[in-house]
């Protein structure tokens, strides 16, 4: 998130056509991870955050940008919800509103 | 009526300048607010809106007063709890509240890019702003260094570091608000890119030719935010206003941008940049403090220490607060005993200050160390952080029937109060889960209930079955209320409420050390309610009840007792047959009372639950406020109201209680399924008249009418369940 705006550009052109492409349905085709897929001590950074909701507008106001970095933090029991950790503050959420965000796994945090 | 708000209708000099006060929830703003009011503050109650905001005078060195609005804490102005439509609305100003002349906002300086959002979207205002860097010495011990100076320069306002809980940086900050105020100053505003310029251009233009007014701001609030209470700005058509909100985001989907998304990624970008050009180093320090977040929040060990904390909670509320709860007793006592011979010759005036006015307000007041220590515990568990852990353990709990977990606190106070556990809900973001827990709030077992435990636990159960069964009676009709309300949770939410649930996003707040001056604060302000609540509906029920118990009282009636106790048993010699005569007088007179004959005549309705005349004006008179039965019971086993649960007297008087007709005639009134029946009744029903009007202002009249309406029947219900049920099987 430390680039300029012009660096911002083709993250939101991408997530654009995501977008576009799955109105509703958050399918989970192979070459698409999203936030609830994260397990435990991986890491990842956020690719773009889906849909037109206010909860899409509360998880960017929070700090759930493209080009940050999330990781794992906990899990609650029975699986749900998940806090992580993104940029310096842990959020929790339920795996439903994770499902919106588009993530790049990092291999080696 | 009870509200805290009710005491203080403002009437705000308009001479006064009005500061805001606003920031992101946990940035210590209320401590700011309290150091530069001092006690001189109350509950703003500004007539048709519904803001919720404290309102305090601080005073300049040089003697001027300003008015201090302390607003709710605020993530962002696209705004999605109450807390936060409170805010929106003061700033676009069309409330009968008066715009701010300027605006403080408060941040957390451990956590400045996020908290930086809100005064991002503040800026976009025409407002003067001063920043306050909060909790100042925590960001420099986890290495965050910042310019200061460059950054205020960068931003074109003032920022003041402070440690709120120990008042350094406090001078400054009523300096620059004193200079702001004559010279104000505009914090920098980002340079929106052209496709959010053009639509947003679109919008205003659209509202010109509409003969509105739709200044940028707002214009802002419209375009992002999309459905908000600012749209009907744009056109009066909503048709039209529809139409040309979607082609000025359309304007931004074409050019790539989610419109949804656009601010926050132009703001934070906007946001990132300032602060690379003003920060000396940055280390990754949260003050997360894993270790810590590894147990407490740990799915297992953490959901252990969760149920730990509780049984210490509720342990010591009830064991640390019985000394307390001793010496009101005896003082009220005390009290009675000081004022009955000066009022000797006046007995209808006696009656009313002993009775109604001391045992009324005292039986009440008895209640307040619990109350207080549960308050205590809830600002501890708040101020350490712990509680946005606790709300992320219950999430799955509460989730399965449209709570959520952020019901967690309110469901909690209300435990010691349902007032102040409707009102902690206006912080939950979904609407939904919000209605839920307002509604399941009085199912909690208020500390108004226990009186009424402890009675028929220790008259009835203890002696029956020994004191580990009394024991777990009084801890499972604690959790009574709830096991009822989460499944009616689930079938409102499955059958009645269609609106679709919104997100549960929780930030945890970082670990702090508890500040003593703050706790206490907190405790104070949650038992103030209850003070008020003893000295005004409480005090005013107390009479009108003892008034329907006391009258009409025509004397044949204790000539008739006299002579026929003087037939049966003749002349009273003794003081102990005095004593007799003189209870079954007054025995008489609450048969032939207004309240007593309406209890003789509703009595059918609660046959089934087992319940005899006597019981029935009990639970009558206690729909107003459930602790007024032990008052009420008092006075109907003529014993004078002078009582309390653990008076022996009353215990063994309603154990000797025998049915005097009908075909139970001779047999104990007070059965063990009777008994049963009544505790299930007083743990369901909805007998509290400061929570239906509390209920009723923060969700209307119709909700409130369904919550009694809804409650009284379910207690009902199960009280003729488990007394039907009870006799068959006992």
């Amino acid at each position: 998130m430390e680039g300029a705006i012009s660096a911002l550009r083709p993250s939101l052109n991408m997530s654009q056509s995501v977008f576009m492409g799955s109105e509703c349905g958050f399918s989970s085709s192979s070459s698409v991870t999203r936030l609830h897929q994260l397990k435990p001590g991986e890491q990842a950074v956020i690719v773009a955050v889906h849909g037109e909701t206010r909860a899409v507008a509360r998880i960017h106001s929070l700090g759930f940008l493209p080009g940050r970095r999330v990781a794992h933090s906990h899990t609650a029991l029975f699986g749900d919800p998940v806090a992580y950790l993104v940029d310096g503050q842990k959020i929790a959420m339920r795996r439903q509103e994770a499902q919106y965000i588009e993530i790049q796994p990092i291999a080696d945090p | 009526m009870t509200h805290p708000s009710t005491p203080g209708i403002e009437t705000r000099s308009a001479k006064r300048p009005l500061v805001a006060l606003l920031g992101n929830p946990n940035t210590g703003k209320s401590t700011i607010f309290n150091q530069l009011t001092g006690l001189r503050q109350r509950i703003a109650n500004y007539p048709g809106i519904t803001i919720e905001a404290k309102n305090g005078v601080m005073t300049l060195e040089d003697g001027r007063e300003l008015d201090i609005l302390d607003l709710p804490g605020a993530y962002s102005l696209a705004a999605s709890s109450p807390d936060e439509e409170v805010v929106v609305e003061l700033l676009t100003g069309d409330t009968v509240v008066q715009r701010p002349d300027l605006a403080v906002c408060v941040l957390d300086a451990t956590n400045l890019k996020r908290n930086l959002f809100l005064a991002s979207q503040l800026a976009e205002y025409d407002m003067p702003i001063v920043l306050v860097l909060n909790q100042w010495d925590i960001a420099q011990k986890r290495g965050i260094e910042i310019d200061i100076d460059a950054l205020s320069n960068r931003l074109g306002v003032p920022i003041i570091p402070t440690v709120g809980i120990k008042k350094i940086g406090l001078h400054q900050l009523k300096a620059a608000i004193r200079d702001s105020l004559e010279r104000p100053m505009r914090m920098a505003r980002i340079e929106w890119p052209a496709e959010i310029v053009e639509a947003l251009d679109l919008l205003e233009k659209t509202a010109e030719s509409n003969q509105r007014s739709l200044p940028r701001p707002e214009a802002e609030r419209v375009l992002f935010d999309s459905p908000t209470l600012l749209t009907p700005r744009l056109a009066s058509d909503p048709a039209v206003a529809g139409r040309v909100l979607e082609e000025a985001r359309q304007k931004l989907r074409h050019a790539g941008l989610n419109p949804t998304a656009a601010e926050a990624i132009y703001q934070y970008a906007h946001i990132d940049r300032i602060l690379e050009e003003c920060r000396h180093r940055h280390t990754e320090n949260h003050g997360h403090r894993e270790w810590i977040d590894g147990l407490l929040v740990h799915r297992v060990w953490g959901t252990a220490i969760f149920v730990a904390i509780m049984w210490v909670v509720f342990q010591s509320v009830y064991s640390w607060s019985a000394p307390f709860m001793d010496w009101i007793e005896s003082m009220t006592g005390a009290l009675q005993s000081t004022v009955e011979p000066m009022l000797v010759n006046t007995p209808i005036f006696q009656s009313l200050v002993i009775d109604g006015l001391i045992g009324g307000v005292g039986g009440v007041v008895i209640f307040l160390p619990q109350i207080f220590m549960l308050f205590l515990f809830i600002a501890i568990l708040e101020d350490s952080g712990y509680m946005s852990r606790a709300a992320f353990l219950m999430d799955k709990l509460f989730g399965w029937c449209g709570l959520n977990g952020k019901s967690f606190v309110p469901l909690l106070s209300s435990y010691a109060c349902a007032v102040p556990g409707i009102m902690a809900a206006r912080a939950l973001e979904d609407p939904k889960a919000r209605l839920t827990t307002i509604l399941m709030a009085p199912f909690m077992s208020c500390s108004a209930r226990l009186p009424v435990y402890v009675l028929m636990i220790g008259a009835f159960i203890e002696p029956a079955y020994g004191p580990v069964v009394a024991g777990w009676t009084l801890f499972i009709l604690h959790f009574v209320g709830l096991g009822v309300a989460l499944p009616l949770a689930w079938v409102m939410n499955r059958f009645i409420l269609h609106t679709p649930s919104q997100p549960f996003l929780l930030e945890f707040s970082g670990y702090k050390v508890p500040h003593l001056r703050n706790v206490l604060l907190k405790m104070w302000e949650g038992g103030r309610e209850f003070i008020l609540r003893a000295g005004t509906v409480i005090l005013a029920f107390s009479v009108v009840i003892w008034a329907l118990l006391y009258f009409p009282r025509p004397p044949e009636v204790a000539e008739q007792v006299e002579s026929e106790f003087i037939a049966t048993q003749g002349m009273p010699e003794t003081e102990e047959t005095e004593q007799l005569l003189a209870n079954r007088i007054d025995t008489a007179y609450v048969e032939q009372s207004y309240l007593g004959r309406f209890g003789q005549f509703v009595q059918p309705v609660f046959a089934p639950a087992g319940f005899d005349w006597k019981i029935t004006v009990g639970v009558l008179s206690s729909f107003p406020a459930r602790e007024v039965i032990i008052a009420t019971l008092g006075i109907i086993y003529s014993l004078g109201d002078e009582v309390d649960e653990e008076s022996p007297g009353l215990r063994e008087r309603m154990a000797a209680q025998v049915w005097t007709e009908g075909p139970l005639a001779g047999t104990p009134v007070f059965t063990i399924p009777v008994v049963l029946a009544i505790l299930v009744f007083f743990a369901l029903c909805a007998q509290c008249a400061a929570t239906i009007a509390v209920i009723a202002k923060q969700v209307g009249w119709r909700w409130a009418g369904v919550s009694f309406c809804s409650m009284t029947l379910l207690a009902w219900s199960a009280a003729v369940f488990v007394y039907q049920v009870g006799t068959r099987l006992l």
